[in-house]
């Protein structure tokens, strides 16, 4: 067990399932599980604040979305379908204005209505405030009330996904009403949201456990299934699963290695790709690492992994190799481009040699010591080695540490976790040249920047080519050695529900579709 | 000296411990490189919220105009907030002091309990009971607490399926499911400290037994049992309290471990956590309440010192 | 003991132990094992089998692997390497703080003394596990700055130890006799006091060891010791815990190696200890182990001398061939005497004859884990030796005892009140408030001014007298006939000695109670006895009426002790001593035990054992040439 806590994910979407991994060292758990009208489910993580702008994407949704509805919902088959907003839609060409149509019977928790105003205000509040999408919000140039029922969303430069930032995955678009923005350090402990249920502070406990009542006020009562809804916090993975196991709560995240420990016991399993892993080759440009500026030393340490292996040992069947930033379903994935490069370490020695580094070298790199964030790296460094190429390892333990020596540009190479996200979300982290924590050198690749820069302008039905050809494209270049897809793995009780389903870049819907059987 | 006069010297005497820890807690994490803000921050934030952060946590102001301004809110019962959860630092304390303070005093008593009982029975009979003693002493204490845990939680909770496997549940809630989640946390905890008192207690019976008022006492027929458990016992018990009060202290490092494997919300866990997360209000709460009882654990033997001890209360 | 030779001695009596000896094999092979991991491990610490995935142990792997598929074994070996860095660093700051403040409080005194010591109980209030956790946030993985750290937190424990050894040793005379000689400080230290603490720090030394393997594996435990993917002992034990549901086999690998290491350090320094107290407390009474007793020359005894082999039934104590053993080392043998209702009967000879221990025979209280071995002691009637039932009546009721040192003779928790009336019920079965009065009573007959003050009084507000007329009341609360007291003045200053010797006689006296008393002072013979028994080396040597034995001793040894007798000195002359020292049991010769310092003796001494004989009517000697002293007397 480690004891990297409550982590801001280390990517957008990153699994609940990592995150259990992660198994932070607080929280606990209360007493035992409720009646048949109680639904009781186990987070491997406390979230890091209730404030649905700064808590983290992945494994704090449960807690912000039973509180808070977002304008549109994302459905398990891709499909955006209408939340608090009924129409929606991109204005004109180059995806730059955005108009959303909210439904006129929608209430906050406290009464008021959802209001244009009130949507507006508090999207400029995620945008100005808010740390879980700023990036990826960076496009946007204005949101407005253009009438009690509209919203207009202006953009500086194009960004085609902003049905995707919306929903209830990416948690910008969560309303927080007018009274929760009067005072924002309100938020960690009381709700201000348009959501089914509402925070019962009276019966939570920070960092242990937290329940929710049902919202008299919500606008479609049959989306509301439980009395209660209770998240426990149990941050030891084997502690989260026997309470599931013994009846003490309804649903949890694994790791793989539960899997079969759960399915044994009666419980059902479901999973689905969530994030990929593996060593981003930071310094493209050889500031630091020389060898790492020249493609064929990219591609050569790329052919070096045996990607099989590695992903059999640590995911088992809850995993699947592959060398590129995509998920299926996602508008960026090259079906063939899961094994671009083969394992063959010949290979990989011959190009090392053209390169003129016959004999090898060594490089520095940092990996974030979450356990099973960092077996996968640990796996490829010990791989290379075979090829001659050694790394000095510096093992983070801590989050803030990590994200400081990772923008420090004193490591050519890193770890990585990162949740498979639309193409034009994951280039503003790897592809364009932004300093961030998956690019710290800010690489700039003109040929890139001008591909990425069509993509996101053109019309959603050219889109998924476009993307697909700029993937191809970095993974070409070998920017990244990715090793594997993980899966989100989940165990719950289908005696006692419905409706828990997960698919790539979705999580079971607590709010709207888990129901009693 | 009056009990009351010892509690008023004793708290006097404790005042510059308070401010040592604080102090020292604060300048040592104030090291502690990777700040706050770029934790918080995380990594889809911009270079200006970053800076709106700093800011805010007011983390570019000299490192004594920190202290002081949490040194004179503190006077004033306000511990500040957590920089992640913005909740209060006491009420994040205070919700998580019963588990920990559960744990510690439960372990203390057990222990005490225990240990004594065995201390005392292998005083007696001697031979194989005291080398189950030493042997059950040198076990519980070279078995790390972790490890011992996740040893219990494997054996006891998923196997035998006797106690809940984690978790804490208020006594105030239900106080059998209380018992029961201590069980198992108690257990890891408590094994070396009982074997530390059973061997305490054994080498200060046997200690007393040769001394000469045991003799007379046998010599003039006072009763066995008079001479074990209101003679021997009474003056034995001034080395064992000794112990215990430090024991009490020193498993804080254990609960460190248990509370951690056992996902329960307790202080020690919590300052761990923080610690990691370089959230300063937090440990600074923390560090000081875990201060003031090891202050008040001090003061609580210093007492039964003087309730056990004639000479103390009379010099 | 010379230190030169104390340490070998040490290892060589340490390595009899096989708690020791396995202690130290394990402790031995780890650290070779861990330190040659590259020779002996058959797989490196990083290689993986990815194929073979936490797999149970196998030919292959010993110890099975992880879940990276490497080498449990190998990741154990190579882990001991950071982890006996991580304890020795941590050792060596404990020792230079600890053990260096402990010797120089101890040695130095004064406000160096106060100083560290209140230093140490500042450390010692410190949460220490919270500000390794602190510190190691400061210095992220930095295991030695943790360990550090933990070695000064640690310190106050040995400071302690140290401190009050050093304070003890430097008390000493010879310390202080080496001080006048003319050494320097640090020479004294080094060759004094030094030699004289290594046992202790090594126990600490070991102990902490033990706690810092703990530590060091807790931090690795919790992710902040050595970095992955290099291994740790704490780090195999958190990757355990990842794989439980699916391998909980790996918890046994991680954890067990830990926890012997401990338990080895741990022997080891109970071990030591145990060797370095077994070491001091070699006394003259308890050696290491039984000897076979020196021949007694008892059938003669029985033929001669005046007291018959049959208890007498007319005496009201009739101890006949009392022997007792120590650790199996006997230290009285075959001693016989009456005491007569309301007779009182000293006991002489210097210490280390075995008088106490006859006393304390008699009661069945043989200190040092003794036993009466043979012989019977017939109170009233009835035999006590391996009676506990006869003994427990007895106690108290029918035999009283008054003990050496009045100042530790009571319970210090209690007061005079609460011990007294616990006698009185406890003998009388009377109410609280009957005992109370009693109580009173009591004190009032041993001469207390103002007994109900006193009564509320604890033990320590009491002075030596007062504490001995207390003890006395204690003794009297069961209505006794006999009062054993074992040197009841000795402890005392010289005008207190008298007024208890006056109370005694008042007592015995008024109540006609028959006293047992065991001295060194003639003085108190003469005052209080009517008939006197001397023991040398655990056997009787004489015996006979108080003003005979005075006046013509029938035993050089008696003879001597009455020439040394300070009441007896005159002034002017230089006092007379025996020469010599009373030989230990162990070394008690075959022939005559005063022979070696005995100006009388001659080659039929030193043949076979001496018996006692009777000379005359109602006198015993135990010796050959009793005949000369006669004579000498004569010529004197």
């Amino acid at each position: 067990m480690s004891v990297i806590s409550r982590h801001r994910a280390a990517a957008g979407l990153l699994s609940v399932a990592l995150v259990t991994a992660s198994t932070a060292a607080c929280g606990g758990q209360a007493s035992g599980a409720g009646g048949s009208d109680t639904l009781t489910v186990i987070s491997g993580t406390a979230p890091a604040t209730l404030d649905p702008v700064k808590a983290n994407v992945g494994s704090d949704n449960w807690f912000v979305n039973l509180a808070y509805d977002t304008l549109l919902r994302l459905g398990p088959d891709g499909e955006i379908q209408p939340g608090l907003a009924e129409k929606w839609g991109y204005v004109g060409e180059n995806n730059k204005v955005f108009d959303l149509t909210l439904r006129a019977d929608a209430k906050f928790a406290d009464g008021t209505p959802v209001t244009a105003r009130a949507v507006a205000d508090s999207l400029n509040y995620a945008r100005k405030n808010g740390l879980n999408s700023a990036t990826w919000s960076s496009a946007i140039d204005s949101v407005t009330a253009t009438g009690p029922l509209t919203v207009r969303v202006r953009c500086a430069t194009p960004h085609p996904v902003l049905p995707m930032l919306l929903n209830q995955i990416q948690l910008m678009g969560s309303v927080i009403s007018p009274k929760g923005l009067a005072d924002p350090s309100k938020m960690g402990s009381a709700s201000f949201g348009a959501g089914p249920y509402v925070l019962d502070s009276a019966q939570s406990a920070t960092g242990d456990h937290y329940t929710y009542t049902p919202n008299p006020n919500y606008w479609d009562k049959s989306r509301i299934h439980w009395k209660k809804v209770v998240i426990k916090v149990v941050t030891n993975p084997s502690s989260g699963l026997d309470a599931v196991k013994t009846g003490q709560a309804d649903l949890i995240p694994v790791i793989a290695n539960q899997a079969d420990t759960a399915k044994t016991s009666g419980l059902a399993v479901i999973n689905a790709p969530i994030a990929f892993v593996g060593v981003n080759l930071a310094d493209r440009d050889g500031t630091l690492a020389e060898p790492l500026g020249d493609v064929r030393v990219r591609q050569a340490l790329n052919h070096a992994v045996n990607r099989q292996a590695i992903t059999q040992a640590v995911f088992r069947e809850y995993g699947q190799p592959t060398a590129q930033l995509s998920l299926p379903g996602l508008d960026g994935y090259v079906s063939d481009y899961d094994n671009r490069y083969p394992y063959d370490p010949e290979r990989a020695k011959k190009l090392l040699a053209e390169a003129g580094y016959p004999d090898g070298f060594s490089l520095r790199a940092e990996v974030q010591g979450v356990n099973g964030f960092d077996l996968v790296p640990q796996a490829v460094f010990q791989q290379w080695k075979q090829i001659g190429v050694t790394v000095n390892v510096v093992t983070d333990t801590t989050v803030g540490g990590f994200l400081a020596n990772a923008t420090s540009k004193t490591f050519p190479a890193l770890g990585f976790a990162y949740g498979g996200l639309p193409t034009y979300l994951t280039s503003l982290d790897w592809m364009l040249p932004h300093t961030s924590a998956f690019n710290p050198f800010a690489s700039k690749d003109d040929k890139l920047t001008a591909m990425l820069a069509e993509a996101a302008a053109a019309p959603e039905s050219k889109q998924a080519g476009l993307y697909r050809n700029a993937m191809r494209y970095v993974v070409d270049q070998a920017w990244f050695v990715a090793v594997a897809r993980q899966d989100n793995i989940y165990a719950y009780n289908d005696k006692k529900l419905t409706g828990v389903t997960v698919a790539p870049g979705y999580l079971p819907d607590l709010a709207w579709t888990v129901a009693p059987k | 000296m009056s009990a009351l006069r010892l509690v008023v010297r004793r708290l006097l005497a404790s005042t510059p411990l308070l401010f040592l820890t604080s102090a020292l807690t604060f300048v040592l994490v104030s090291l502690v490189p990777g700040d706050p803000a770029r934790t918080i921050a995380g990594q889809h934030s911009t270079a200006e919220q970053y800076q709106l952060i700093r800011d805010r946590l007011g983390l570019d102001q000299p490192l004594p105009v920190q202290y002081w301004n949490w040194l004179t809110q503190a006077f004033h019962g306000d511990l500040g907030s957590s920089l992640f959860s913005g909740e209060a630092v006491t009420s994040i304390l205070s919700n998580r002091l019963p588990v920990s303070l559960s744990l510690i005093l439960a372990s203390t008593v057990v222990s005490g309990l225990a240990g004594v009982a065995l201390g005392l029975l292998s005083a007696r009979r001697g031979g194989v009971l005291m080398r189950l003693v030493d042997g059950l002493a040198t076990l519980g204490l070279a078995a790390p607490p972790f490890w011992l845990a996740l040893l219990v939680i494997e054996v006891f909770a998923v196997t035998l399926r006797w106690f809940p496997v984690t978790g804490y549940v208020p006594l105030e809630e239900n106080p059998g499911g209380w018992a029961g989640s201590l069980v198992l946390p108690v257990t890891s905890i408590a094994l070396g400290a009982v074997a530390i008192i059973a061997k305490q207690t054994r080498d200060s019976v046997l200690d007393t037994m040769n001394k000469d008022f045991i003799r007379v006492m046998q010599a003039n027929g006072f009763s066995p049992r008079s001479i074990l458990y209101r003679h021997i016992l009474r003056n034995a018990a001034l080395p064992i309290v000794t112990v215990l009060g430090v024991l009490m202290v020193s498993l804080l490092g254990a609960v460190v471990f248990v509370e951690t494997v056992f996902a329960m919300p307790g202080i020690a866990s919590l300052t761990q956590q923080a610690t990691i997360q370089h959230d300063i209000p937090v440990i600074q709460g923390a560090v000081l309440y875990i201060t003031v009882f090891v202050i008040v654990v001090n003061l609580a033997v210093d007492l039964a010192y003087v309730r056990l001890d004639p000479r103390v209360r009379t010099s | 003991m010379t230190t030169t030779k104390t340490r070998p001695a040490l290892a060589r009596r340490l390595l009899r132990r096989p708690s020791a000896v396995i202690a130290v094999a394990w402790l031995v092979t780890l650290t070779a094992a861990s330190l040659g991991a590259p020779l002996i491990a058959a797989h490196g610490p990083l290689d993986q089998d990815l194929t073979q995935v936490l797999a149970l142990p196998s030919a292959a792997h010993p110890l099975g692997t992880d879940s990276l598929g490497r080498d449990l074994l190998s990741r154990l070996l190579y882990g001991g390497q950071p982890a006996l860095l991580a304890v020795a660093e941590a050792l060596a700051v404990h020792l230079v703080v600890g053990a260096g403040l402990g010797l120089v409080a101890g040695y130095l005194g004064g406000w160096v003394d106060h100083l560290t010591t209140r230093i140490g109980d500042l450390l010692f209030a410190l949460p220490a596990i919270v500000i390794v956790l602190v510190v190691l946030s400061v210095f992220p993985g930095n295991l030695h700055a943790a360990m550090v750290t933990f070695g000064v937190l640690g310190s106050p424990s040995m400071i302690r130890v140290l401190r009050s050894r050093t304070l003890g040793i430097r008390q000493e005379m010879y310390v202080a006799a080496a001080r006048v000689s003319g050494l320097s400080d640090a020479q004294i230290l080094r060759r004094h006091v030094l030699p004289r603490l290594t046992s202790t720090v090594i126990v600490q030394a070991a102990l902490f060891s033990g706690v810092a393997v703990i530590i060091q594996a807790g931090l690795g435990f919790l992710g902040l010791g050595a970095q992955p993917p290099a291994p740790s002992w704490g780090g195999l034990v958190a990757d355990a815990s990842q794989v439980i549901d699916r391998d909980p086999w790996m918890l046994v690998p991680a954890g067990v190696p830990l926890v012997l290491t401990v338990i080895a350090l741990m022997a080891l320094g109970d071990a030591i200890r145990d060797t370095a107290v077994e070491n001091w407390s070699v006394s003259k009474l308890a050696a290491s182990g039984p000897v076979a007793p020196p021949p007694v020359a008892e059938e003669m005894a029985e033929e001669t001398a005046g007291t018959s082999r049959a208890p007498d039934p007319d005496a009201l104590l009739s101890v006949r061939d009392l022997t007792v053993e120590i650790g199996g080392v006997p230290v009285v043998q075959g001693v016989s005497f009456d005491v007569m209702p309301g007779e009182t009967l000293g006991v002489v000879g210097e210490s280390g004859c075995g008088k106490s221990v006859t006393a304390l025979g008699v009661l069945g209280l043989v200190p040092g884990g003794g036993r009466v071995v043979r012989g019977r002691v017939v109170f009233d009637g009835v035999d006590l030796v391996g009676s506990p039932e006869g003994l427990a009546r007895v106690r108290g009721s029918g035999i009283a005892y008054v003990s050496q040192d009045p100042m530790v003779g009571l319970d210090p928790t209690f007061t005079v009140m609460a011990q007294l009336a616990e006698a009185v019920r406890r003998h009388l079965g009377t109410t609280r408030e009957q005992a109370r009065e009693r109580v009173l009573e009591l004190l009032a007959m041993v001469g207390v001014p103002d007994p109900p003050s006193v009564a509320r009084r604890h033990p320590h507000q009491l002075s030596g007298g007062l504490a001995q007329r207390v003890l006395i009341a204690l003794a009297l609360a069961g209505r006794p006939r006999l009062l054993i007291a074992d040197e009841p003045t000795t402890a005392l200053d010289v005008s207190v000695q008298k007024e208890i010797l006056t109370l005694l006689h008042t007592l015995q006296r008024r109540t006609g109670i028959a006293v047992l008393i065991v001295t060194h002072d003639w003085g108190v013979v003469a005052t209080l006895c009517h008939r006197s028994l001397v023991m040398y080396a655990g056997q009787v040597v004489e015996q006979a009426d108080v003003e005979p034995m005075f006046v013509r001793p029938l035993h050089p040894y008696t003879a001597g002790l009455l020439a040394a007798n300070p009441h007896q000195a005159v002034s002017g002359h230089p006092l007379v001593t025996i020469p010599g020292a009373v030989p230990p049991p162990r070394d008690w010769p075959v022939g005559c035990r005063f022979a070696a310092r005995c100006p009388h003796a001659a080659d039929d001494c030193r043949a076979a054992p001496v018996a006692l004989v009777q000379p005359e009517q109602a006198r015993l000697t135990r010796c050959l040439h009793f005949e000369e002293l006669v004579d000498e007397g004569v010529r004197r």
